[in-house]
């Protein structure tokens, strides 16, 4: 489920199964830990989720924390990528 | 130990035991709890909308590490609102600077505005006002408040109403004027020519507004009036100039056969009265030519040593005709004579008697004076003399203000809506190539005077016979003779004629060279001529100017008078210098001739000095 942290690189966590509160600690607790990556070296972290509300959450969550937030609703879940904002 | 001892140990060792396990599982949940509760708090710190806890179950719950993960999240919150204030902080401060600019800008766009010379205007599609510069504020003498309630067409001159309406419409279907002229009406009421452009303000394709620059060209549109003033003025003095050559050799005609016919005609005949008058039309109608050409010219006087009083008595009657004011005369007897030209100076008394006419439009008194004075050293007239005569013509009128005093002299100055503006820029003029001064005093509500200081003259006054009687050759004295030179057979047999009547010999030429000829055959003959009468100008022939250098190559004691209908000829002002010794203007009198001729010809002495 993760990746090592590289430039430019995707990280990827699947959540699909997790609700909220528990989907949004672990993509907060992703987050925290490549927060560098994220910020200085270019790297995105892909959230795959089956579950609407943290979509919502996750996003509002990660918008605070200074970050971009794309989403995109695919086959059965939603692909969340956390950015450093543009 | 026994066995029950034992067993009974363990059983105590046993519920101790699960007493400590009850007092851990408490703990435990006392901790979950605060856990829980703690994560919740910081989930709504976060304010998210991710619900509580509650969901999870212990395990998952601890496993999770909710308050550490939320802490280091929270921690990116503060951060990021630390950035997010700093780059707001710095938006604020951007914004405050280009607000500046901008200020600073527009009060640049301001001064600009302000600062132009042009009368600068925006209008809404209404015709109000939306701004306007201080050019145009000041021109106009409106305020801002004034502005603020007026509209476009309240401030434009009657006759530019409809033509602005026009060039507005135009305006409004965005159309772009090019140039456009018309009048503004000040607040004063005074009107304003201006010149500019008009063209129109869009907004999303629509015309908004209309902006305007124009240009104050009152002055110039009166200097451009000046202008077709002066030139109208040169075509008339052209015109003048023209006629009155042809003019005055037809009034010498005229004036020398009603001489020669009153001769013939007894003192008690009807008819004597009959030529008298036609002799005054003649010498009026010369007086209009000289009149036209002095107004149109201002020509170089030509001078005889006079008496000014004459001239300021008859003139002054003569301006007065028809006029309710009375004029009051108080001039001395004992007068300084002066040289003056009497026409030019007949203009003078008449200009300045129908200005104070004018001042006076309900009548009133007039007083001419005329007075000897010695100036002092520092007298502070523009003139050189001191021993002068002094004319003033002072009326009661209502004066005039101390503003308009100082452009008085001023050609084109005028304050009457049919004034040319020239009659006291002649007397000025006049009264300057007489080297003497024209003066005002003014006192608003007073009256106003006019003061002529005129040098007084060296010479000796010419005593103009007054008498109608003409003259005759004194019995017995020897006949004089003298040539008559003159292109117009009329004139030049006319004045044979009447010279013949004064008892001179005459002969006749028609041009220089015929004039030359006739002179040296005279000498041969041992009959010199006394005196030649040139004419100045003769068209397509030698005139008088190269004539009189060659007579006087023949005979540099030859006495030659010049004749021209041109009175204002240079050479008619300033005779002596082209070695004529008399002048006398075209058309004249049998006794202005005869007077002339006396003064010039030796006499009782028939004939000149030959060469020997």
């Amino acid at each position: 489920m993760e990746d090592a942290p590289a430039f430019g690189r995707v990280i990827a966590i699947d959540i699909r199964g997790q609700v909220c509160p528990a989907s949004l600690l672990i993509t907060l607790r992703k987050i925290n830990e490549i927060k560098d990556d994220i910020q200085k070296c270019g790297a995105r972290l892909e959230v795959l989720t089956d579950n609407r509300d943290s979509v919502g959450t996750i996003s509002e969550a990660a918008f605070n924390m200074g970050y971009g937030v794309g989403t995109e609703k695919q086959d059965g879940h939603y692909r969340m990528v956390i950015s450093a904002a543009g | 130990m026994s066995a029950n001892e034992e067993q009974e140990r363990l059983l105590e060792e046993n519920a101790a035991l699960r007493a400590r396990v009850h007092k851990g599982e408490e703990r435990n949940q006392g901790l979950v709890r605060y856990i829980r509760e703690k994560a919740d708090r910081l989930l709504t710190m976060m304010q998210c909308a991710a619900g509580n806890t509650d969901s999870l179950d212990d395990d998952l719950l601890v496993s999770l590490d909710p308050i550490g993960t939320i802490t280091d999240s929270f921690t990116q919150v503060v951060d990021n609102l630390h950035g997010m204030n700093d780059r707001l902080w710095a938006e604020i401060a951007e914004r405050s600077r280009v607000e500046a600019a901008l200020r600073e800008n527009e009060e640049r766009l301001q001064d600009f505005f302000d600062s132009a010379l042009d009368l600068i205007q925006i209008i809404d599609t209404g015709g109000r006002f939306i701004s306007v510069n201080r050019a145009w504020r000041e021109t106009l003498g409106y305020s801002t408040e004034d502005i603020a309630s007026l509209s476009f067409f309240d401030v434009l001159g009657a006759a530019s109403v409809e033509h602005c309406k026009t060039c507005f419409a135009r305006v409004l279907s965005n159309e772009d004027i090019g140039r456009v002229e018309f009048e503004l009406r000040g607040k004063d009421g005074r009107l304003i020519t201006v010149e500019g452009y008009v063209n129109p303000r869009l907004e999303d394709g629509q015309v908004v507004a209309a902006r305007s620059i124009f240009r104050d060209i009152t002055e110039r549109k009166k200097l451009e009036q000046n202008l077709f003033n002066a030139e109208k003025l040169e075509s008339i003095g052209v015109l003048a100039g023209g006629i009155a050559h042809d003019f005055n050799n037809l009034l010498t005609a005229i004036l020398g056969n009603i001489s020669l016919a009153l001769e013939h005609v007894p003192e008690s005949g009807s008819a004597r009265k009959n030529l008298g008058e036609a002799e005054t039309a003649s010498l009026r109608a010369r007086d209009l030519t000289q009149q036209l050409l002095t107004f149109s010219k201002g020509g170089a006087p030509i001078r005889r040593t006079t008496s000014i009083a004459d001239i300021i008595r008859d003139s002054a009657r003569f301006a007065l005709r028809g006029s309710n004011v009375r004029c009051e005369f108080a001039l001395s007897d004992n007068l300084f004579p002066v040289d003056i030209d009497a026409g030019q100076f007949t203009q003078v008394i008449h200009n300045l008697v129908s200005n104070a006419d004018q001042a006076l439009p309900a009548g009133g008194t007039l007083s001419i004076r005329a007075e000897n004075v010695v100036l002092p050293a520092d007298h502070g007239l523009p003139m050189k003399a001191h021993r002068c005569v002094r004319v003033s013509v002072e009326d009661q009128g209502s004066g005039i203000p101390a503003d308009r005093l100082k452009k008085i002299f001023d050609p084109f100055f005028t304050t009457r809506k049919d004034g040319s503006g020239l009659g006291l820029a002649v007397c000025y003029s006049v009264v300057k190539q007489h080297e003497g001064a024209l003066t005002v005093e003014s006192t608003p509500g007073v009256g106003t005077t006019f003061f002529i200081h005129l040098p007084a003259s060296e010479g000796v006054q010419s005593q103009v016979p007054r008498s109608e009687a003409i003259p005759v050759a004194a019995e017995g004295s020897p006949s004089r003779r003298v040539l008559v030179m003159d292109d117009e057979e009329m004139v030049r047999k006319v004045a044979m004629e009447v010279l013949g009547s004064i008892g001179y010999e005459t002969e006749g030429a028609c041009d220089g060279v015929g004039a030359i000829e006739a002179y040296s055959r005279a000498i041969r003959e041992g009959n010199a001529f006394d005196v030649v009468l040139m004419d100045l100008t003769i068209p397509g022939g030698m005139g008088g100017k190269e004539a009189v250098l060659k007579v006087l190559e023949i005979n540099p004691a030859a006495r030659v008078v010049v004749s021209s209908g041109y009175s204002n000829d240079p050479v008619m002002a300033d005779y002596r210098s082209f070695g004529f010794c008399g002048v006398i203007a075209k058309p004249y009198r049998i006794r202005d001739l005869r007077e002339l001729l006396d003064r010039v010809v030796p006499g009782g002495e028939g004939g000149g000095k030959s060469p020997a």
